[in-house]
């Protein structure tokens, strides 16, 4: 039996208890954590991401996909770090200041995790400086900016101005998004990178991650 | 195609019985973002005479483009108010969440325009409905508060009825309030168009409020939209929404609401249908 196909499929079906159950009788076998991450639970995830950028998986079953890649992370996580696993970056991120969305923000914190990254997640409504605190705190390699409403992308111009002010050296780069944000603004306001949806972000963070 | 609202002098005769406000001219679609910012009033206007054409009652106008400041977007709605309704003989649905531009907007309007929108966030409440008593016009209102969106339908209609309260002390009758149940994406969490849908019901036995939605949201992340917002805003006329923000474009679109008013009876021998059916507003697509 192959695990790591069976693992990567179920993960594309959608399928959480399938996968901590193929987790479950691969780790008795002697399959090691970290093969069974990359090789099943982010081959199948990469699929999942391929297919909603070509419009052939949608939302709801992202998200279900997304919740089989968290279910397998905690099966594996403690193994992880018994081995010393090197996660693949990490991700502040957070709604701006004056605006309680937080769909998008969620999906893209929900495809970090499932793609091995670290995530800290500050909420909606987060302050420029509840921003400035947890970059410092965190040091993370990305912090991402979600704005839903036109009224609050003021709000995503000032937070990254502050940043500025507050580290002008920063080492983390800034991805902003949300539905009323474009490119041709995000390079206005100063920040580092624009992407239009949950995997766009995390195809990005990727590839920047991989250029290091 | 003939353009039903040709006789200025004479009241335009609705299509149907809930109000159709067309949603087309919003800053977030990135085309009216730039014809806004460009004052490329002939996009505006064209946009507005086609909503005209296939029976929008009111046009929305949304100018939030995200730069500059509150003066900025007061001073683009005013701009947008009088360029929409130099080419149609429309009220407009000034939508804004800043105050400056719901004035620059109802002061640039002829007639009464729909403010869209008010909510129980502090800094919205009470500045909006204190505009809103100096002018007639019908008020939609999101049961919204500074934490969010309320998750259940019970909820909401607690803050449906704070915003009545204090509506009535700003001296604005109930009857002139819209409610928003509320649209978030079926495909994110298959029960949310059924708290809608129960949060409408709610709203209904609030005496003399009335109902508006934005259909849109619903089919978010999903594909074959269109069929999606259709299909809720069939259910939604069954709970007897009154008024409702779709594009008037989409010929499936009317057709659905007119279909659904003849079949729930409201539409006596069907002659809302048939003329509507004769003037092409039942065709699909664009």
């Amino acid at each position: 039996m192959d695990y790591y196909k069976e693992l990567s499929t179920a993960v594309q079906n959608g399928d959480p208890n399938k996968v901590e159950s193929i987790i479950s009788r691969a780790l008795k076998e002697g399959y090691r954590a970290n093969d069974l991450l990359d090789n099943g639970l982010m081959s199948g995830i990469e699929v999942v991401g391929e297919k909603f950028g070509r419009n052939e998986m949608f939302i709801p079953e992202v998200m279900m996909s997304a919740k089989c890649l968290q279910c397998g992370m905690d099966k594996l996580k403690p193994l992880f770090t018994a081995g010393g696993r090197k996660l693949r970056g990490s991700l502040v991120i957070g709604t701006v200041a004056g605006d309680v969305h937080d769909l998008g923000k969620n999906l893209v914190s929900m495809m970090f995790t499932a793609n091995g990254f670290d995530v800290v997640d500050l909420g909606v409504d987060v302050a420029p400086e509840r921003f400035a605190e947890a970059v410092e705190k965190y040091k993370p390699d990305f912090l991402g900016l979600s704005a839903l409403l036109t009224t609050t992308m003021s709000q995503m111009s000032k937070t990254v101005a502050y940043l500025r002010d507050k580290n002008p050296n920063r080492s983390y780069k800034i991805i902003v998004g949300g539905a009323p944000v474009t490119e041709e603004f995000a390079a206005e306001i100063g920040a580092d990178y624009y992407a239009d949806n949950a995997i766009e972000a995390v195809e990005l963070a990727r590839s920047v991650m991989e250029g290091n | 195609m003939k353009n039903i609202i040709t006789k200025p002098k004479e009241q335009p005769r609705r299509c149907c019985s809930i109000i159709i406000v067309g949603e087309l001219i919003n800053a977030s679609i990135k085309p009216v973002r730039r014809a806004v910012m460009e004052r490329d009033a002939g996009y505006l206007q064209d946009l507005a005479r086609r909503q005209a054409a296939k029976g929008a009652h009111y046009l929305d106008v949304n100018v939030s483009t995200g730069r500059g400041d509150e003066n900025q977007e007061a001073e683009d709605m005013a701009w947008a108010v009088e360029t929409v309704q130099a080419a149609v003989d429309l009220p407009i649905a000034i939508d804004t969440t800043s105050a400056a531009a719901l004035q620059a907007g109802l002061e640039a309007h002829r007639g009464e325009a729909m403010i869209n929108s008010v909510s129980a966030e502090k800094e919205r409440l009470e500045p909006f409905l204190d505009i809103a008593a100096g002018y007639g016009g019908p008020l939609a209102a999101l049961p919204v508060t500074d934490s969010g969106i309320p998750a259940t339908a019970e909820e909401r209609l607690d803050v449906c009825r704070v915003i009545v309260d204090k509506a009535a002390a700003a001296g604005i009758d109930a009857a002139r309030l819209y409610f928003d149940p509320l649209v978030l994406p079926l495909g994110v969490d298959h029960r949310n168009p059924g708290i809608t849908l129960e949060t409408l019901r709610g709203i209904k036995q609030i005496p003399e409020v009335k109902s508006i939605m934005g259909l849109s949201n619903v089919s978010y992340g999903l594909p074959k939209r269109q069929l999606i917002n259709r299909a809720f805003l069939v259910l939604a006329a069954r709970e007897g929404l009154d008024a409702v923000l779709l594009n008037p474009l989409d010929g499936g679109m009317m057709g659905s609401l007119l279909a659904a008013e003849a079949l729930l009876g409201r539409d006596e021998m069907c002659m809302q249908l048939l003329r509507a059916y004769r003037k092409g507003l039942l065709d699909e697509g664009q």
